[in-house]
C-alpha cells in the first residue's frame, strides 16, 4: 500500500475550501442582522484556538490518525467502539452536506430533476476521487483553488463596480451586542467544529512541524474570506432580504450587473459552492474511511465506491424536506452531536493521552510503577 | 471485474433512459419582458403578461407584424397564473428575462402587494427589473402600446427609467430588493415611479403607431408615487422626484434652471454630488440637517453678465445655493404636509446615527418625522462654461 | 451462458493446419560443422530466399565462402572491397588458423572495423544486419564486416510539428541518422545511448539515450526495466512501443512525448528526460512526460518572451475552448437560457425558429460530420486536403444552415472549437481533447452546466491520479513547485531560468549561472570626482 503523503500546499488549499464549503452557500452569523460580520471575525480568533487545539493533539502522537491515538489510550477493542462511533458521524456529515448541495441545486439550477440523480452524480466523482486516494484529492483541491479566489474576488469587484454595495446596510455598527453574543455558539460547530476530521488527515502530511502555521494561515484567510463574503452579502441585499434567503451569496450574486452584458452569473458562486462541498464532503468520507480501515484492516479504497453510494441514500433519507434540514442541521443537532463529539471526547482524549505520557515518563525515569 | 461493468452499464442505462427533466428547447419557450397587475374582477389579480415574438424582434427576420402578444388572465395567486398562460400561447413562459414590472393604481393603494411573495420567492424571475405604477385605469394597457425603440414596449421602458435616473434624475430606480426592503423598515417608506399613458390605448395596439412621426400613443414618465403605511397615498410631481433623488444621495446628473434676473433664466448642468445628512435630537424633535457638496459646468445663460469673472461664477454659486436649498426644504415640507410620510429616510439616518433614541420612537416615526425641522445647505462649485467665454449678449448689454 | 459460448464457438473456424513452421536459428558452434555443411546450414535457415548469397571463391591458397544479403548490402562498396583485397591478393596467403584471420583483417580491414564470430546464431544476426560474412575452410571463426546499406529518406522538414523560426531539420528512418542528427547539437561525451533490440519476429534496434550525470538514476533504471521486459512479435513505430512502456492506466491522455525535432529531443535531454529512438520510425519518445510539455512546442523558446507568454496562454485558453465550447453551447441553451443576455438569447431564438432538430442532436451531427470531414482531409492527397477539411466543413456548414437543418450560432462555435483544436503543437493531447468533447457534450444535454461541471472535475481527478514513469501527471501545477512555475504558463526570459524542473529530480538542478539581464554598458566616467 502506497504511503501518500499530503504537501504543504495541499492542506492549505484543503483547509481553506472545507472551511468555506458549505458555510458559504448557508451562511453563518446571519442572526446578528447588519453585525453579521462582526460576529465572523470574533469567530476567526476561537477557529485559531480551536485548530491549535487538535493540532496539538496530533501533535502528542505525530503521523497518527484519531483512531490509532484511541488505542493508544484504551485497549483496541474500546478503540473499535469510538472509531465506530466517529465514522458514523463523519458519514453522517457528510450526508448532511451533500443535501445541502442537492437542495442548492434543485432550488436554484434544476428545479424538476430528482434530487436523487444529482447527489448520484456527484456522489459517483466523489466516490472515484476517493478511491484514487487522498493525494489525487490534493491534487485537485490544488488546482481548483486558484479559480475559487479569483472567482470570490471578481465577485467583490464587480459588485462594487455595479454600485450595488451600499454602506448603509451595515451601519449601525455594533449596536446588537445580544445578537453577536447570541450568533456565537452555532459558529463553535458548524464549522469550526468540524475541523474534527483533519484529525485524520493530518496524519499524511509530508513536514508536520511546519504544518502547524500552515494550518492556522489558512483557518485565518478562510474566515477572512468568509467574512468578506458575508459583508458583501450584508451590504448589497440589506439585513432584511439577507436574513430571509436560503442561499445568501447566490441571492447576492444575482445582483450583479455590469453594462447590461456581465449579467446572470449564478453558474460563478454554484461553481464556487460545488467544489467547496466535493472537498469538505470528500474529507469526511475520508475520514470515515479511515475509521473502517482501522476497523477491518482492509485498504480503505475497497469501501470507497460503497460508501459514496450509502451516502447518496442516507443524504435523502435524513430529512423529509429543506425546512427539516436547517432545523435539524442548524439547531437540534448541535448539542447532540457536535459539542460532544468535535469538543468532549476530544478534550477527554487529551487529558488521557497526556496523563499516560506523564506515567510513561514518570515510570521511565524512576523505574518503579507508579 | 464482470460486475463492476454490470453495474456501470445499469448506471449508464439510468442516465440515458430515464430522460432530461429539467430541458426546455429554445422552440419550446417564449420569452415574457413585461407584467402588469391589475385588480380582477373575477379573482383577486388579473395578470397581463407581454411576450416577445423574438422572430419579429430580429431585423433580418422580421416581417412586419407585431413584436409581442400581450395577454390577461384573472386569478388569485400570480403564481397560478402565470403557468395559466397556455390558454393563449403555444409555448411555456420563461420569466427570466422580465424587465418592467407594472402595478396599476388600484392595486397600489389598496395595499394588494402580498404577490410580491411570489416574485421573491420564484428562482426564474431576477432582481433586476423595474416596477412602476400605472396612474389612471389599467396596468395593461401599458405593455399594449408599440414603441419605436425595440418595437416592444417594456424593453422600452425598461431603458428609458435608466436613462431617465442617469441624465436628469427622474425615476427612482427600485428595484424589488429595494422595494421589498424598504415596505416594512420603520425608518423609511418607499417610492416607485409613475407612468400614464398619452393618448388612446385602441390606437397604440397596432403597428401604424409607429408607422407616424408623432406616435399616437405614448407611454410617458409622469411623478413618483408615494406610499405609506405598505399603501400608495399619492403622486409628487417629477421635480420633487428630482428633490428626492438628491436627498437620497442618488442623483447622478441633472440640468437645473435659476433666475439670475427676473425673467431670464440660466441653466446649469450638475455633473456630481454627495450628500451628507446629519441627524440631531433637539428638545425631543428630530433635526435633519443636509449638506449637499455639487459640482457642474454652466449650461447656457439668459443673463448677460460676464462669465469669465470669477465674480460672475461666485453669484452663481450663491444663487444656486440659494434656490435649490430652498427648493429641497419646500419638497419636504410638501411631504410632510400633504402626505406625512418619511419617503426620504430620515428614520434610517436616526437610526445610524442615534440608535437608542430612534428605538423609542420607531413605531410612531411618520407622525414624528412630521414635526421634523430640515436645514439644506448646498455647496455647489461651478467649474467650467462650456466653449464660449462671454455671452454674445454681454458687449451690446453693456 | 454456458448454451450461448457453445453456439458461438461453432461459428470459430479452425485453424488450417499447415507444415511450415517458423525457424529459429540454431546455436551451433562453428567448429562443429564442415565448411559444406556450413554452408547448407546457412542456406536451409534463410530458406532459400532469392536475395541470399553465398559464393565460394579462392584467396590464394584458401578456400572461402561469403554470405550476405544482396538487397540489405551496399553491393557498389562489396563489389569494390572484393575487387580489390580479396582477387588482388598475392598467390602464397593461406588462412587456415583464427590468427591468420585476425592478421588478415587487420591487415586489410582494420580501419573499416571488423568482428570474429563463432557461432551460427551470431552469423545469421550479422546478415540480417546488413553486414558480409567470410568463412574460410577450416578455420573455426567466420570474420563479419559492415557494409550496411543506409539509404532513406534524406533530412527535410518536419511535416507535423513546423515553427517559423528555428532549425527546420527532422528525424527520418533511419536510427543512425537521427542518433547523428542529436550528436550533433550535444558534444558532449555524457550523451549516452543504450542499445536494445525489441520484437521477436522484427528484432528492431532500438536506442535509448540520456544525458549521464543529469537524470535521475531511478527512472533511468525504470526505463531500462520496461524496455527489457518487452515481450511482443512485432514493433514498427515508436507509438508501439510507448503503448507497452507507459504507466498501466486506462486513460486518453498521452503519457509520452513524440516528437520529431532533434532541438526538442535535446531540450529535454538536457532537462532530465530520456528519449527512446527507434529504428524504422520518425518520432522519437520521450519520456518521462507531463501535462505542461503538451502545451508547450520548441519555438517557444525562439520567439520573444512576451510574445511566447502570450501564445502559451492562448493555448490553454484553446484548450478549455475546444473542450467545453459545444457543451456550453448545449447547456446554455437547453437548461439555462436565463444566462444569456436578453439580446442575445432573442437573436439566437429568431435564427433557430426553422430548425427542426433540438441543440444536441445538432451539436453532434456538426461534430461528427466534422470529425469525418477531418479524417477525409488526412488521408486525400496532399493538395487537395488542406482545404476539404476546414473550408469544406464550412462552406457544408454555411449550406446546411441555409437548408434550414441547423443554425449559423452552430456552425460558428463548431469552426471555433475545430480551429481551436488545430492550435495545439501535440497530436495526440488534441485527440485526447476531441474524445473528451463528446462526453461533456452528452453530459450536458442530461445535466446541463452541472453535468459539465461534474465532468470536468472528474477529468482532473483522473489527470491528478495518472503518474509518468513515478512522476506526477501534473507537476508542476499540483503538486505546487513554485521554482517551477517559470516555464508552465508563461515563458520568463532564458536568463532567468537557472535551473532544472525539480520534479524531474535531476542530479544537477543547477543549470546555469544566476545572472541578471542585460543592461546598458556603463558611462564612463561616471561616479568619479571632477
Amino acid at each position: 500500500m502506497l504511503t501518500e503523503k499530503l504537501s504543504l500546499t495541499q492542506i492549505f488549499t484543503l483547509i481553506i475550501n472545507f472551511l468555506l464549503g458549505s458555510s458559504v452557500v448557508i451562511g453563518i452569523g446571519m442572526e446578528a442582522k447588519q453585525d453579521a460580520w462582526i460576529v465572523v471575525l470574533i469567530s476567526m480568533f476561537l477557529g485559531l484556538i480551536i485548530m491549535s487545539f487538535y493540532f496539538y493533539l496530533m501533535s502528542l502522537h505525530p503521523g497518527k490518525t484519531l483512531y490509532e491515538i484511541f488505542e493508544y489510550c484504551f485497549s483496541r477493542k474500546i478503540a473499535i467502539v469510538f472509531t465506530l462511533i466517529y465514522s458514523i458521524y463523519f458519514l453522517y456529515l457528510s450526508c448532511r452536506v451533500i443535501r445541502d448541495f442537492g437542495e442548492l441545486i434543485s432550488i436554484a439550477i434544476l428545479p424538476v430533476t430528482p434530487i436523487e440523480f444529482t447527489i448520484l452524480s456527484l456522489m459517483m466523482v466523489i466516490g472515484y476521487i476517493l478511491y484514487l486516494g487522498i493525494e489525487v484529492l490534493g491534487r485537485t483541491s490544488e488546482i481548483f483553488t486558484p479559480y475559487t479566489f479569483v472567482f470570490i474576488l471578481l465577485l467583490l469587484l464587480l459588485l462594487y463596480g455595479g454600485e450595488r454595495i451600499n454602506l448603509n446596510n451595515i451601519q449601525p455598527i455594533f449596536v446588537e451586542k445580544k445578537l453577536i453574543v447570541d450568533s456565537i455558539p452555532s459558529i463553535l460547530a458548524f464549522p469550526y467544529g468540524e475541523l474534527v476530521a483533519f484529525t485524520v488527515v493530518l496524519a499524511n502530511v509530508t513536514n508536520f512541524k511546519m504544518s502547524r502555521r500552515i494550518c492556522l494561515i489558512s483557518v485565518a484567510i478562510a474566515s477572512i474570506i468568509l467574512m468578506a463574503a458575508v459583508f458583501l452579502i450584508v451590504a448589497c441585499l440589506g439585513e432584511n432580504t439577507a436574513l430571509r434567503t436560503n442561499f445568501p451569496l447566490l441571492s447576492a450574486a444575482r445582483l450583479v450587473s455590469i453594462g447590461e452584458f456581465l449579467e446572470r452569473i449564478d453558474a460563478l458562486v454554484v461553481y464556487v459552492m460545488m467544489l467547496g462541498i466535493l472537498i469538505k464532503s470528500s474529507v469526511f468520507l475520508y475520514g470515515s474511511l479511515k475509521g473502517l480501515e482501522y476497523i477491518f484492516k482492509l485498504p480503505f479504497r475497497y469501501f470507497a465506491m460503497p460508501l459514496a453510494c450509502i451516502t447518496t441514500l442516507f443524504s435523502i433519507f435524513i430529512s423529509v424536506d429543506f425546512s427539516d434540514h436547517l432545523i435539524e442541521g442548524l439547531h437540534v443537532v448541535i448539542f447532540l452531536l457536535h459539542i460532544p463529539l468535535d469538543y468532549g471526547i476530544p478534550i477527554f482524549i487529551t487529558f488521557v493521552v497526556l496523563l499516560k505520557k506523564w506515567r510513561h515518563d514518570r515510570k521511565g525515569l524512576t523505574g518503579v510503577k507508579v | 471485474m464482470k460486475k463492476i461493468g454490470v453495474i456501470l452499464s445499469i448506471l449508464f442505462c439510468l442516465c440515458f433512459l430515464t430522460g432530461c427533466w429539467d430541458r426546455k428547447e429554445l422552440s419550446d419557450i417564449k420569452i415574457v419582458s413585461g407584467m402588469a397587475i391589475d385588480k380582477g374582477e373575477n379573482g383577486k389579480y388579473k395578470v397581463t403578461v407581454e411576450a416577445l415574438n423574438a422572430v419579429e424582434l430580429n431585423t433580418q427576420t422580421a416581417g412586419g407584424n407585431a413584436p409581442t402578444l400581450v395577454e390577461s388572465i384573472e386569478g388569485d395567486t400570480v403564481s397560478e397564473i402565470s403557468h395559466l398562460f397556455n390558454e393563449y400561447m403555444a409555448q411555456i413562459l420563461v420569466f427570466s428575462h422580465m424587465k418592467v414590472l407594472v402595478i396599476s393604481e388600484e392595486v397600489a393603494s389598496r395595499g394588494m402587494l402580498d404577490f410580491i411573495d411570489y416574485l421573491e420567492r420564484n428562482i426564474e424571475m431576477r432582481d433586476d427589473f423595474n416596477i412602476i405604477i400605472a396612474k389612471g385605469d389599467k396596468a395593461e394597457d401599458i405593455l399594449k402600446v408599440t414603441t419605436h425603440f425595440r418595437k416592444a414596449s417594456s424593453l422600452k421602458i425598461s431603458p428609458q427609467l435608466d436613462h431617465f435616473l442617469e441624465d436628469w434624475g427622474g425615476d427612482p430606480g427600485v428595484e424589488i430588493n429595494d422595494f421589498i426592503s424598504e415596505l416594512p423598515m420603520e425608518g423609511k417608506e418607499p417610492v416607485l415611479a409613475t407612468v400614464k399613458l398619452k393618448g388612446d390605448v385602441e390606437a397604440g395596439k397596432s403597428m401604424d403607431n409607429i408607422s407616424k412621426v408623432t406616435p399616437d400613443t405614448l407611454v410617458e414618465i409622469d411623478s413618483l408615487g408615494v406610499f405609506k403605511d405598505k399603501k400608495l397615498i399619492g403622486f409628487l410631481p417629477l421635480v420633487d422626484a428630482r428633490n428626492y433623488l438628491w436627498i437620497q444621495n442618488k442623483l447622478k446628473r441633472t440640468s437645473m434652471s435659476l433666475e439670475c434676473k427676473k425673467g431670464n433664466y440660466s441653466a446649469v448642468r450638475l455633473t456630481t454630488s454627495q450628500t451628507n445628512i446629519a441627524a440631531k435630537w433637539k428638545k425631543g424633535k428630530p433635526v435633519f440637517h443636509i449638506k449637499i457638496n455639487a459640482e457642474g459646468y454652466i449650461e447656457g445663460t439668459q443673463c448677460y453678465r460676464n462669465v469669465q469673472n470669477v465674480g460672475t461664477i461666485k453669484k452663481y454659486e450663491k444663487l444656486i445655493d440659494k434656490t435649490f436649498s430652498k427648493e429641497i426644504e419646500d419638497t419636504v415640507k410638501k411631504v410632510q404636509r400633504e402626505y406625512g410620510s418619511d419617503i426620504f429616510g430620515f428614520g434610517e439616518v436616526m437610526r445610524r446615527q442615534h440608535y437608542d433614541t430612534f428605538t423609542k420612537v420607531k413605531d410612531h416615526w411618520n407622525e414624528v418625522f412630521t414635526e421634523a425641522e430640515v436645514k439644506v445647505d448646498i455647496n455647489f462649485v461651478v467649474r467650467r462654461s462650456g466653449i464660449r467665454s462671454k455671452s454674445f449678449f454681454t458687449e451690446t448689454e453693456q | 451462458m454456458n448454451y450461448f459460448k457453445k453456439i458461438l464457438s461453432i461459428n470459430n473456424k479452425k485453424d488450417i493446419p499447415s507444415n511450415v513452421k517458423p525457424e529459429k536459428a540454431r546455436e551451433i558452434h562453428l567448429n562443429t560443422l564442415t565448411f559444406e555443411a556450413l554452408k547448407e546450414e546457412i542456406t536451409k535457415t534463410f530458406g532459400s530466399t532469392a536475395d541470399l548469397q553465398s559464393d565460394i571463391f579462392r584467396f590464394g591458397k584458401s578456400e572461402g565462402c561469403i554470405y550476405y544479403l544482396e538487397t540489405v548490402v551496399n553491393t557498389e562498396m562489396l563489389k569494390e572491397m572484393l575487387g580489390s583485397t580479396l582477387q588482388n591478393s598475392d598467390e602464397e596467403i593461406s588462412v587456415n588458423t583464427v590468427e591468420d584471420l585476425h592478421r588478415l583483417s587487420k591487415k586489410s580491414f582494420g580501419v573499416s572495423g571488423y568482428k570474429l564470430i563463432d557461432c551460427v546464431k551470431d552469423m545469421v544476426t550479422s546478415i540480417l544486419e546488413g553486414r558480409i560474412v567470410i568463412v574460410f575452410r577450416g578455420v573455426s571463426q567466420a570474420l563479419s564486416l559492415s557494409y550496411i546499406n543506409s539509404e532513406g529518406r534524406s533530412v527535410t522538414e518536419p511535416t507535423t510539428q513546423t515553427v517559423v523560426r528555428g532549425p527546420k531539420d527532422s528525424f527520418v528512418e533511419d536510427v543512425s541518422t537521427n542518433i547523428n542528427l542529436v550528436r550533433k547539437r550535444i558534444k558532449n561525451q555524457n550523451l549516452r545511448f543504450e542499445k536494445y533490440e525489441i520484437g521477436n519476429e522484427t528484432r528492431t534496434s532500438v536506442y535509448m539515450g540520456y544525458m549521464n550525470g543529469i537524470v535521475n538514476e531511478k527512472i533511468l533504471e525504470e526505463t531500462r526495466i520496461r524496455l527489457k521486459d518487452i515481450n511482443i512479435s512485432a514493433i514498427f513505430e515508436s507509438a508501439n512501443v510507448e503503448e507497452l512502456i507507459v504507466d498501466k492506466s486506462l486513460t486518453v491522455f498521452p503519457l509520452a512525448l513524440n516528437t520529431e525535432r532533434p532541438d526538442a529531443v535535446a531540450t529535454y535531454m538536457l532537462e532530465g528526460k530520456i528519449a527512446i529512438i527507434i529504428d524504422g520510425s520518425p518520432f522519437v519518445l520521450v519520456v518521462p512526460a507531463v501535462l505542461t510539455d503538451f502545451f508547450t512546442s520548441p519555438e517557444d523558446n525562439y520567439q520573444n518572451y512576451f510574445m511566447s507568454s502570450f501564445v502559451r496562454l492562448i493555448r490553454y485558453i484553446s484548450f478549455m475552448i475546444g473542450l467545453i465550447m459545444p457543451s456550453a453551447y448545449v447547456g446554455v441553451l437547453t437548461f439555462h437560457p436565463e444566462l444569456l443576455p436578453t439580446t442575445l438569447l432573442l437573436s439566437v431564438i429568431a435564427q433557430r425558429e426553422d430548425v427542426p432538430f433540438p441543440a444536441v442532436v445538432e451539436v453532434l451531427l456538426m461534430e461528427i460530420t466534422f470529425e469525418i470531414l477531418r479524417e477525409a482531409g488526412v488521408r486525400m492527397p496532399r493538395a487537395v486536403g488542406q482545404t476539404v477539411s476546414i473550408v469544406g466543413a464550412l462552406v457544408i456548414g454555411q449550406a446546411a444552415a441555409e437548408a434550414g437543418i441547423i443554425s449559423n450560432i452552430m456552425v460558428i462555435i463548431v469552426a471555433i472549437t475545430a480551429i481551436a483544436n488545430f492550435v495545439f503543437p501535440n497530436y495526440a493531447f488534441a485527440n485526447a481533447s476531441r474524445l473528451i468533447r463528446f462526453v461533456l457534450i452528452i453530459v450536458a444535454s442530461i445535466l446541463g452546466l452541472y453535468g459539465v461541471l461534474l465532468v470536468l472535475v472528474f477529468m482532473v481527478a483522473h489527470l491528478s491520479s495518472l503518474r509518468s514513469f513515478g512522476v506526477p501527471y501534473l507537476a508542476p501545477v499540483a503538486p505546487f513547485i513554485i521554482e517551477d512555475q517559470k516555464d508552465v504558463f508563461i515563458r520568463a526570459p532564458i536568463w532567468s531560468m537557472n535551473k532544472r524542473p525539480s520534479y524531474l529530480s535531476p542530479n544537477i538542478s543547477q543549470k546555469q549561472k544566476a545572472q541578471g539581464s542585460p543592461s546598458p554598458p556603463k558611462v564612463e566616467g561616471e561616479g568619479k570626482k571632477k
